[in-house]
């Protein structure tokens, strides 16, 4: 019965993408970009992360967050995207949930936006191009704090 | 300005709107300070001031426009306190058209109406203003940027040094939370978006508690410039390692200091010294916070004690629609206190009389008891005496028998009567002492409302400037006397009257600059508001040195509009009061300030309405000078009693010249006129039963006649008797429809009965119509008899 607590721990380190009661952090990436989101989904996975959706454009995000919603922990959120950008699209998940953690990955030279995010609720921004360490070190501290 | 009909904040309203009112006249007067010296830095910190706490205020009781207005007000008086602005013309018209929105919606607001001001074009005004500064100081940070790059090495110590003001602000702004913390943070230059991390960390504190300010300001942050440290304040119910923990970011935040500032003065919001580090940290603020008062001494101190003088001047400050409520100094309150237990020792003094009356009476009854004894005593020996005498016991040994007996007679009373003395001269005592203490009371009570008249001349400054902006003269104003004690009922119906004069002394006295300079003045004109003391009055005198009244412009003007008589002869200064008739004006044109048919007449009423005097002196080229004299106080005067018919009538005894005492064949005729000699003048008489349709009780015999009016006419009342002089108490008549012309007031006389007091200045102005009515109806009789003939 008790078989969980039987097994030894002590060796074995939790994979960063997993909670403390065993089960993956879910994740919903909204990019306009195959690449990148590819690019996000490889990072996360590889760290035990479940990415439950991706979405293409914004409106696309907003309409998977709710479909998802209340499985789902973290949102990365591109800036600049066809339909619905990623700030207005940010701005429309906060005012459904204002308690979505959500990443906004930003080009260099989009300051002002990022700046915009931040103010509207965005919990971190990560600046293209991507790289796996700073990637996960952004995405866990926003789950963190 | 919504929840106003709740009864609890009533009171809170009232201090508000009082102490709005008084800041409302702080900025007013320091924006015309500012004007005068654009450099005056006592006045800008005072504006600053005002302005904050009036904001703080209008915030509280929930007027929000006021609170908006205010607050774009204190943000241009910032610009022009740290100098990134100068107090232009322009500047300071839009400050004082704020002013007047302000002071216009505390007034409303005061009085309970509904006032609704379209405030968007103002603000419009004040935030262009404010616009227009910002970017210049946008674009003095761009050169800065340019040429220095920025060092984070040397700014990594570099710490905002706080006003008084700033402080005062962020600690309002924290009220409610648990503790302030000033966040200095060092930001990395190297990371790419390194000027989105200041933006990074206001996010995230804004999460944890009410960020109150930052430096550089929040705008500055959000423009595309780096700031190697940014210093934030912030109000949260977290401790300080959750800030901190908050505030790293890696790759964006080098450096992270967190420092509690104390929320008030008790300690409530100190921060939480659990943490080590942290408390050393506070050890150091607590220097430099100390080093800053320090500094800020020289600039706060010295405000603060003007402020308090103020308060000291200001004794009483309320405003016309405050009205309930009164200011006193609490010295005069002690010195009634004073009075008061000087009362109540004089009721303990009575006490003891009646034990000292009681006493003489127990002492009456006894020595009348043994009187009544020794009496019967004797009448019941009287026989056995008589029996001796027809005995043949000689009368002198009976009587010599009865003296022995007897004798002590007389002397009952003796002792009674030295104790009653006594007593009558205690009661006497403490009359006198009661009588002393009862007119002391009376005018320290009198003495409570007595208000400086520095009240209503701080408007003067406004009001003139405004004034001679919009007739393109130059005009200095002087103000002399503005402590000057007046009852505050007289100060509140005397700023009408004083506004006009002014008025008519800029509009129609002072020349414009360019002829004054032909005539060889000086190109600024003066105008001079003084007050002053004489006797029982105050005096208070408008005087200016313009071109004067000239009196044959006005002579031949009364008697065009029928005002005078052309045959008759004036001496100039009764012509020149003649301009206080109604409809008089000399000036041919009518302009926007004055001259508009409503004259002078209506400050000659309301001064006259006020028990007071107006006169006009002028020397023709040099000047005018009008001259108001009031009593000092109006809810009590000296009467001169008199019965006419059953009725008695108080006559103010100011306004007596003499009594005397007629027959009724002393009194003559002349045209229709009752006339009687006075010495050498002849005085023409009213007789008050027929002014006031009562039944005189004396028709024949002798009568009295009171001889009122002040320096000009005087005229002659008859009455049945006089009665003698009284304090009198007046109480205004309410019904306006028992108010007849004549009639000041009444007043309840000590006996109980009701006595009407005579206002002697309508008094005279009634006699005048009457004759000059019958004159003119004789007169045009006679011509029709001429016609007719």
């Amino acid at each position: 019965m008790k078989t969980k607590m039987d097994f030894p721990t002590i060796n074995q380190r939790r994979p960063d993408g997993m909670k403390e009661n065993g089960k993956p952090y879910r994740v919903l990436i909204v990019d306009d970009s195959m690449f990148v989101t590819k690019q996000i989904e490889q990072y996360l996975t590889s760290e035990g992360f479940d990415v439950a959706a991706t979405a293409v454009n914004g409106q696309d995000g907003l309409d998977k967050y709710k479909e998802l919603y209340p499985n789902v922990d973290l949102v990365t959120m591109d800036i600049t995207m066809p339909v619905m950008d990623g700030v207005t699209a940010l701005e429309k998940i906060i005012e459904f949930d204002k308690d979505a953690k959500i990443i906004m990955i930003s080009a260099l030279g989009k300051q002002d936006l990022v700046k915009k995010s931040l103010l509207l609720g965005a919990k971190n921004y990560i600046v293209k191009p991507l790289d796996r360490k700073r990637v996960l070190e952004r995405v866990l501290m926003t789950l963190k704090k | 300005m919504s929840d106003f009909s709740d009864s609890e904040i009533q009171e809170l309203l009232a201090d508000f709107f009082q102490e709005a009112t008084q800041q409302g006249e702080s900025l007013e007067q320091n924006i015309l300070a500012l004007e005068n010296d654009p450099r005056d830095r006592e006045a800008v910190d005072e504006l600053f001031r005002a302005a904050h706490t009036l904001k703080g205020g209008a915030a509280t009781v929930g007027m929000k426009k006021l609170a908006d207005i205010t607050h774009l007000m204190e943000d241009v008086l910032d610009e022009i306190r740290s100098a990134r602005r100068d107090a232009s013309e322009e500047v300071i018209e839009c400050l004082l058209a704020s002013i007047d929105l302000i002071k216009s919606m505390i007034e409303n607001g005061q009085a309970g109406k509904k006032f609704d001001p379209n405030t968007s074009a103002l603000e419009k005004r004040l935030t262009s203003l404010k616009g227009a500064a910002g970017t210049e100081t946008k674009k003095a940070d761009d050169r800065r940027g340019a040429s220095q790059p920025p060092k984070p090495a040397k700014a990594a110590g570099e710490k905002p040094v706080l006003s008084e003001y700033d402080l005062l602000e962020l600690k309002e702004a924290a009220a409610g939370s648990r503790s302030l913390f000033e966040i200095s943070i060092d930001f990395d230059e190297e990371n790419l978006m390194n000027t989105v991390g200041g933006i990074q960390v206001y996010a995230a504190l804004k999460r944890a508690g009410k960020i109150v300010k930052t430096v550089p300001d929040f705008d500055r942050l959000y423009q595309d410039n780096f700031y190697p440290v940014i210093t934030y304040y912030l109000a949260t119910d977290e401790p300080a390692g959750r800030i901190e923990d908050l505030c790293t970011i890696p790759e964006v935040t080098l450096g992270v200091r967190v420092t509690p500032l104390a929320v008030d003065a008790d300690g409530r919001g100190a921060g939480s010294p659990d943490d080590e580090a942290e408390s050393a940290g506070e050890a150091i603020a607590a220097d430099e916070e100390s080093d800053e008062r320090a500094e800020s001494a020289g600039e706060g101190a010295e405000p603060s004690r003007e402020a308090s003088g103020d308060a000291a001047a200001e004794t009483e400050r309320t405003r016309r629609v405050t009205g309930s409520v009164l200011r006193v100094d609490s010295r005069r309150i002690d010195q009634l206190l004073n009075l008061v237990s000087e009362v109540v020792i004089n009721k303990a003094s009575f006490n003891q009389l009646i034990g000292e009356v009681n006493s003489n009476f127990t002492q009456f009854q006894t020595r009348q008891d043994e009187h009544r004894e020794t009496l019967k005593e004797l009448f019941e020996s009287l026989p056995e005496y008589v029996e001796e005498a027809t005995a043949g016991k000689s009368a002198k040994a009976v009587k010599k028998d009865m003296l022995a007996r007897f004798g002590n007679l007389g002397g009952i009373f003796n002792q009674y009567e030295a104790s009653l003395k006594d007593t009558m001269g205690h009661l006497k005592g403490i009359t006198q002492n009661l009588a002393r203490i009862a007119s002391e009371l009376q005018e320290g009570v009198m003495k409570i409302r007595m208000v400086p008249i520095a009240q209503i001349f701080s408007r003067f400054p406004r009001l003139v400037r405004d004034l001679s902006k919009s007739l393109r003269k130059q005009v200095k104003l002087t103000i002399q006397g503005e402590n000057t004690e007046l009852d505050k009922s007289v100060i509140e119906d005397l700023l009408d009257p004083l506004i006009h004069c002014v008025r008519n002394s800029i509009d129609h006295g002072i020349e414009d600059p360019a002829t004054r300079k032909r005539l060889g003045k000086e190109p600024e004109g003066n105008v001079v508001l003084k007050a002053g003391n004489e006797g029982n009055m105050v005096v208070i005198e408008i005087s200016d040195d313009g071109r004067g009244i000239d009196v044959e412009l006005v002579r031949k003007k009364a008697v065009k509009q029928g005002i005078l008589h052309e045959s008759k002869l004036l001496s100039d200064i009764e012509a020149y009061n003649l301009i206080f008739e109604p409809g008089f004006s000399t000036s041919s044109v009518v302009t926007d300030v004055s001259g508009r048919g409503v004259g002078l007449d209506v400050v000659k009423k309301q001064i006259e309405k006020l028990s007071g005097m107006v006169s006009v002196w002028s020397e023709p080229g040099r000047g005018a000078k009008f001259t108001i004299k009031l009593p000092l106080t109006l809810a009590i005067i000296q009467g001169l009693l008199v019965r006419v018919g059953k009725n008695v009538f108080a006559i103010p005894v100011s306004s007596v010249m003499e009594t005397l005492k007629v027959r009724l064949d002393d009194i003559k005729r002349i045209d229709n006129y009752e006339v009687f000699n006075l010495r050498d003048d002849v005085i023409s008489l009213v007789r008050l039963h027929t002014l006031f349709h009562i039944e005189s009780a004396v028709e024949a015999g002798t009568q009295y006649i009171v001889v009122v009016g002040s320096k000009g006419p005087r005229i002659g009342i008859l009455v049945d008797s006089l009665i003698g002089e009284e304090d009198v108490v007046i109480k205004p008549l309410k019904d306006r429809f028992t108010k007849s012309p004549g009639i000041a007031g009444a007043s309840i006389l000590g006996d109980g009965t009701v006595s009407l007091i005579i206002d002697v200045a309508q008094l005279l102005e009634l006699g005048m119509r009457i004759g000059s009515e019958e004159r003119r109806q004789r007169e045009k009789a006679g011509l029709t008899e001429k016609g007719n003939a």
